[in-house]
């Protein structure tokens, strides 16, 4: 599994998905059809992309053709990215997720979803971060943000986010009332927040 | 979904945790609501924090060539002026929705989600007693493929041998005396051609010979040539 592989990204994309700077540069001139800002920015910004993808489809074939997908929709929807409405990498990634999502909801990757999710369950809670290198939040910060949700808080956000489940399977598959559920979803997710803008 | 309940919806559908049909209704909400505008933008932080637990993985070098090749010659289009909100990706074209709807309806059917329609047919005592909808249902080969539409669900049988469909419904979200559900069978290109109008629970035969996918929408009552709004429901017939 190619997962074992995966080198950090460099200093240097750390540094400017640190600032957003860099990615939203990139992006206004990737937005004007400036090619060898697109290689710059897939270059930098591709590793973090893929992991992504990858956690979420856990099938490097598929994450590949995702990936592309993802890429082509950057190259494609640049001109709408405005800089004063959030991160340049936030936007890539919440595209990324999205097409991942998509992706794994199909009926091709609906067959391993279950196996999936097994198997990043019982890797435990803090396994999935405790070897990251985060580009834009220290991981202590991320770390130590996750562990102020609930167990059940948790679980519910991951299933959801890397799991690509709703929160209506999130609640069958949990035997849960689907109140439960969504609630768990919100609460953790906006512990998370308050944690994450609180300890920065 | 009423206003109150629809509120709640918005951490899920940050996570993306929605399936299409409250993606749809969530949006819609979002355009006028100014709390959940905020709400959906002050996770932003958190979706980047989540996302980078992820570890970073670099894409064979093979992927990077594969992309500048597929790269269109010409500059991407400028954005419409008022144009859609920036920090979400595009929004769906109709087709890739219609396969987003056919894959959500595959998952459901595969995860098990809203079984529950029974089958409780009793076998006839002589096959010319059976309606045209009883024989494509006693069909050996048929097939039954489900989709949802809010809480409720659509349960189609298919028989290639019968060269028929028919359609099963439970709890499909009133319409109005107005209004009507009508069915589609969209050929491969995605091109409807009615199927007929619901009357009832069904279940009932559906006109025609059925398509790869059957498409449920809301028309006015007596019917439409071509679909006048959005399906509801899109389910997959392979
Ligand atoms: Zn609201």
């Amino acid at each position: 599994m190619m997962v074992g592989m995966a080198p950090a990204s460099s200093p240097r994309a750390r540094e400017d998905a640190a600032s957003g700077s860099g990615v939203s540069g990139l992006l206004t001139a990737v937005a004007s059809g400036d090619r060898a800002a697109f290689e710059r920015l897939y270059d930098e910004t591709a590793p973090r992309v893929h992991g992504l993808v990858l956690r979420v489809l856990a099938d490097p074939a598929q994450a590949e053709e995702v990936t592309q997908e993802v890429f082509l929709e950057i190259w494609r929807t640049a001109p709408r990215f405005e800089a004063a409405r959030g991160s340049a990498f936030g936007w890539l990634l919440t595209i990324a997720h999205r097409r991942a999502v998509d992706r794994v909801r199909s009926s091709a990757a609906a067959r391993t979803r279950d196996v999936t999710y097994e198997r990043q369950a019982s890797a435990g809670p803090y396994d999935s971060t405790a070897e990251t290198v985060t580009a834009l939040l220290d991981a202590e910060q991320v770390r130590g943000a996750l562990a102020r949700l609930t167990d059940h808080q948790r679980e519910a956000v991951e299933m959801a986010y890397f799991g690509g489940r709703t929160h209506t399977e999130i609640a069958e598959t949990l035997g849960i009332p689907l109140g439960t559920a969504k609630s768990r979803i919100r609460d953790g997710l906006r512990r998370l927040r308050d944690h994450i803008g609180g300890e920065r | 979904m009423n206003d109150d309940e629809i509120h709640e919806l918005a951490g899920a559908y940050a996570l993306g945790a929605v399936d299409d049909i409250e993606r749809a209704s969530f949006e819609r909400h979002l355009k006028t609501c100014a709390a959940c505008q905020e709400e959906v933008a002050s996770y932003d932080d958190a979706l980047v924090a989540l996302a980078s637990t992820a570890r970073p993985v670099a894409p064979p070098p093979a992927l990077k060539s594969r992309i500048m090749d597929a790269l269109p010659e010409q500059a991407p289009a400028p954005a419409p002026a008022g144009a859609r909100p920036a920090h979400r990706p595009e929004r769906r074209t109709f087709a890739s929705r219609t396969r987003l709807l056919v894959a959500a309806a595959v998952v459901a059917l595969l995860a098990g989600v809203g079984v529950g329609i029974a089958q409780p047919w009793q076998q006839p005592t002589s096959v010319a007693s059976l309606s045209p909808a009883e024989r494509v249902r006693l069909a050996p080969d048929a097939k039954e493929y489900q989709g949802r539409v809010g809480d409720g669900f659509v349960l189609v049988t298919a028989s290639a041998a019968e060269r028929a469909a028919t359609i099963t419904t439970d709890r499909l979200p009133p319409v109005g005396s107005d209004r009507t559900y009508q069915a589609w069978f969209l050929d491969a290109s995605g091109t409807p051609r009615s199927a007929g109008l619901l009357r009832d629970d069904g279940p009932q035969l559906l006109t025609g010979v059925p398509g790869p996918s059957l498409a449920l929408s809301v028309e006015p009552s007596g019917g439409s040539k071509a679909p006048t709004t959005k399906p509801v429901v899109l389910v997959a017939l392979t």
